[in-house]
């Protein structure tokens, strides 16, 4: 895809006119996915990409080429107007050294799409049956299956020079039940940073199937939620989305750098509760925000972010962590060659504590037990948030009792994690999607049960 | 990139290739775009592209099969269409599978392409990032941070063929300009973002963009919580914007025959108040989104969905069309050449009522004004048709706008929500989404706060 040599020769061109900076991001990616709904197999698709992002650095300014032509006439061009923002005088010879680390290299021609089509309509197909048996109730079933491989090669002035394969493997069912109150669905992902061989060994699909539609059943007795302030225990991994939202956002030193997060001057202040330590992780085996490099070329890392309720440090990528005069931590992630990096998170999660998860509901007179959040949005600049349950029950003088309609979550991420009363020593994490910027990346997020103890509903309750 | 086959010539050879019993349909397009991030007076970066792709869908004897590339070079397109031709051994045997059939409805003339976007010189497109970054922080002191002033633009060419004698080009461009702001009043942060965009590069206001992103950081300082209660709602046009087009995808032709809408079973009923009207129009060139034909090649034309409150139509492309014994609505919508086509709103319009927003507030006694919702693909479920959404906007007490509020929730459910409107406004407003809006009232919602 891209040797040495060239590499060396269009790093040198690009940075000719003075740029402080030079990158050659070459990727070569796939995608393949099969669906089930209707209990028919459809939507059969393979998606491939190929191509080259140029970036080029003069002082504060970046400027960035892509392209499809990976000849080396086609990058020498592609660098040529990649510098056309650099205005300085000439500069010296680079040399591109190279960790020359690969990782798990494959070539998209000779992956064995056939393969993975044929098992994965097998697997498909016996979710179907067994999620249609779990009540009379399940009129619907959707399922689908995807894998993902991406190469890339990327070759720097500073430099680096770094290899790398990614496999990703992704399930998902979704069942519909119908009962007095409507349609109500169950929805459960499942995904991993392994090959698809790999994949099949660690899933347990029929339990999956079964998960799904029991969630919808469930839910056919929701009553409408409560609406106002009340406390909340989240079960352990279905809440992770909250401190990547309410928090996680604002700890991107790119927020910090424009003064657009409510985190910014706040190192080594307290900014949560003293149960909370909060760290990033790009490290943990198969999860699917892992990676040994980032897309800037640097090792994933393990940072703790937020320790016993002091905010230690920031995500940093190449650019803000320059700013700043800091190393970056390893946060810097492009959905493809044709986008720029920036900072992001990898696995974000909140480390478990010393209470017992039961206790934790024992110990609630009155409030909301989630046991599974669906996406949010937050504003970094304010902390304000909303999310959506997905599954949730009423807690009535320590138990969990009955089931409630989908509802959100609405309240302010420093608030929250300064309300933090109980931390349980359980652990679960699962996997999302993270978007920013109008680009997306597979992220994992998780948490120990634990309580919040206070936050608002909206719910449709009679006010 | 060197001398490139024209996209006629990829598609015909790709068309030719069929076999017999196969039918073959291929989407083949090519663009340039700019970007210009400009920060603290500074370009913070430039990005420049060119790129084409395709989406090639084989159907042999009831079996679809799918692929797609993001590239045009030779032996990547070779590749794409053996996939696709592979995937048809997979899926299940349809009966109801198909591609579009001509049905002599020509393409209506439209002018959607501004030739000038590719010639203008880079370093006018840049000086407008600049510029629109100074207009921003020149318009009101409580506006402290511009995190990002933008301009972008795109154009591009796209032609779609298929064995069934479809062959259609279309040519499109955009330029917008925007802003993200941040305002501060003591202790109190509001970000905004405003925009101006259109298909022709002169007609992008730098000044309307400015003004857009100012207004909205700085209206909703000193917002607050406020307590839980049932009130109407009246939502801006931009928010009403969100609202319909997250409901038209319910009048989906696949949402329906899947049973995932809440317009389920309702044909000819009363799904919505009488003072809703609404029509899907691709023709109508105010939206962005206008089309001479759909993502299948049939001529766009109007849909009537919603009729005084009564459910008249669906969305259709020519496979759920069949499935259902009828016509295409040439309503087949695909994500560029990377998506198979599905029935989906393009342009969609309410028809507007007889007066402004400021006249109806003023017959308010209390309400809520909405300026903008938050947690909306969590929050609602087109299914079930609960909706509970994170709100911001000013209270409206007795025909006034009064403080603002921020941290609440409204909710109620889809169904009851189109009973309740109990006005459209007559501000019809076209913005870069499939729905246009207007001012919306709807009479009684929960609003949770303290």
């Amino acid at each position: 895809m891209l040797n040495k040599e060239t590499a060396d020769k269009v790093l040198t061109h690009a940075l000719g006119v003075g740029a402080n900076f030079a990158e050659i991001f070459v990727e070569d990616s796939f995608s393949s996915s099969i669906g089930l709904e209707d209990q028919r197999i459809e939507g059969v698709g393979d998606y491939a990409s190929k191509g080259a992002g140029i970036r080029v650095v003069y002082g504060e300014t970046t400027g960035f080429v892509h392209t499809t032509d990976l000849s080396e006439k086609g990058l020498m061009e592609a660098a040529s107007t990649a510098r056309s923002v650099a205005k300085g005088s000439p500069k010296s010879q680079t040399r591109v050294v190279g960790l020359s680390k690969r990782y798990t290299s494959f070539n998209s021609e000779t992956v064995d799409l056939g393969y993975f089509k044929q098992r994965a309509k097998e697997k498909l197909t016996l979710m179907d049956d067994i999620a249609r048996t779990v009540d009379s109730s399940i009129v619907q079933v959707t399922s689908s299956m995807n894998i993902h491989g991406r190469r890339f090669i990327l070759a720097n002035s500073d430099g680096r020079f770094v290899d790398q394969s990614t496999s990703r493997s992704r399930v998902a069912i979704k069942s519909v039940a119908r009962g007095d109150t409507g349609l109500q669905t169950g929805y459960e992902p499942v995904a991993y940073t392994v090959d698809f061989e790999e994949f099949l060994d660690m899933m347990d699909f029929e339990e999956l199937a079964k998960t799904a539609s029991q969630r919808a059943v469930v839910k056919l007795a929701a009553k409408p939620a409560p609406s106002g302030t009340l406390p909340v225990v989240i079960r352990k991994g279905s809440g992770g989305v909250l401190f990547h939202e309410a928090c996680g956002h604002g700890l991107e030193a790119d927020h910090i750098k424009k003064n657009t997060s409510v985190y910014t001057g706040r190192l080594g202040q307290t900014v949560a509760s003293p149960l909370v330590t909060l760290v990033d992780d790009g490290t943990v085996s198969k999860q699917w925000g892992s990676y040994a490099f980032d897309d800037e070329g640097a090792e994933g890392r393990y940072n703790v972010l937020i320790r016993n309720g002091v905010l230690e440090d920031y995500m940093w990528d190449a650019s803000s962590a320059k700013s700043y005069r800091k190393e970056t931590s390893g946060n810097g992630r492009r959905q493809s060659y044709r986008h720029l990096p920036m900072v992001r998170m990898t696995n974000t999660y909140l480390l478990p504590g010393e209470s017992d998860p039961d206790d934790i509901v024992a110990h609630t007179e009155q409030g909301v037990y989630v046991s599974r959040l669906t996406g949010g949005q937050v504003n970094t600049a304010t902390g304000d948030f909303v999310f959506g349950t997905q599954e949730a029950y009423l807690i009535e003088n320590g138990e969990i009792t009955s089931p409630l309609r989908d509802t959100q979550l609405i309240g302010n991420g420093p608030e929250v994690l300064a309300n933090i009363d109980m931390v349980g020593r359980d652990f679960d994490m699962i996997p999302g999607s993270c978007g920013k910027n109008g680009q997306s990346v597979p992220v994992g997020t998780g948490q120990p049960t634990l309580r919040i103890s206070g936050i608002t509903l909206g719910g449709t309750a009679d006010v | 990139m060197s001398k490139e086959p024209s996209l006629e010539s990829i598609a015909q050879s790709i068309v030719n290739s069929a076999k017999p019993k196969e039918s073959i349909e291929v989407i083949v397009s090519r663009s340039t775009s700019t970007e210009v991030i400009a920060y603290q007076g500074e370009v913070e970066s430039l990005t420049q592209a060119t790129e084409g792709g395709l989406g090639v869908r084989v159907i042999v004897d009831g079996r679809v099969g799918f692929s797609s590339v993001s590239s045009l070079e030779e032996a990547l397109v070779t590749r794409c269409l053996a996939s696709a031709r592979d995937n048809t051994a997979y899926s299940t045997y349809d009966p109801y599978a198909t591609l579009a059939e001509p049905d002599g409805i020509v393409y209506p003339l439209m002018a959607l392409l501004d030739p000038k976007i590719p010639e203008v010189p880079t370093e006018q497109k840049v000086s407008r990032a600049l510029e629109l970054e100074k207009m921003v922080l020149a318009k009101d002191k409580r506006i402290t941070e511009v995190p990002q002033a933008q301009y972008s633009d795109f154009y591009g060419e796209s032609v779609i063929a298929s064995t069934n004698g479809i062959l259609g080009r279309s040519e499109s461009s955009y330029a917008i300009a925007s802003a993200m702001t941040v305002a501060r009043d003591g202790d109190d942060t509001h970000t905004g973002y405003g925009y101006s965009v259109s298909r022709y590069f002169d007609d992008v206001s730098l000044e309307s963009a400015a003004s857009d992103a100012v207004s909205r950081a700085i209206r909703l300082l000193g917002a607050k919580k406020t307590t839980s209660r049932s009130l109407t709602v009246v939502l801006e046009p931009r928010v009403a914007s969100t609202l319909f087009a997250l409901l038209s995808a319910s009048l989906s032709a696949e949402a329906i025959q899947r049973k995932r809408s809440i317009f389920v079973g309702r044909h000819n009923e009363q799904v919505a108040s009488e003072v809703i009207d609404i029509v899907d129009d691709p023709t109508d060139v105010r939206f962005q989104s206008a089309a001479s034909f759909d993502a299948e090649g049939l001529a766009s034309r109007p849909t009537h969905l919603i009729e005084k409150g009564i459910l008249k139509n669906f969305l259709y492309d020519s496979y759920t069309a069949n499935k259902d014994g009828i016509k295409s609505t040439a309503n087949a919508v695909r994500a560029g050449f990377s998506g198979t086509p599905t029935p989906g709103p393009k342009s969609i319009a309410l028809k507007p009522g007889m007066r402004s927003q400021e006249e109806i507030v003023e017959n308010i006694k209390e309400g809520v004004l909405v300026q903008s919702l938050s947690g909306i693909h969590s929050g609602v479920n087109p299914v079930s048709g609960d909706f509970s959404v994170g709100a911001e906007g000013l209270i409206i007490r007795n025909g006034s706008l009064a403080e603002g509020v921020k941290e609440v929730t409204i909710s109620s459910t889809l169904q009851k929500m189109l009973l309740d409107v109990v006005e459209v406004g007559n501000d019809t407003t076209f913005l870069p989404s499939v729905a246009a809006g207007n001012t919306v009232v709807i009479e009684k919602m929960n609003l949770s706060g303290e």
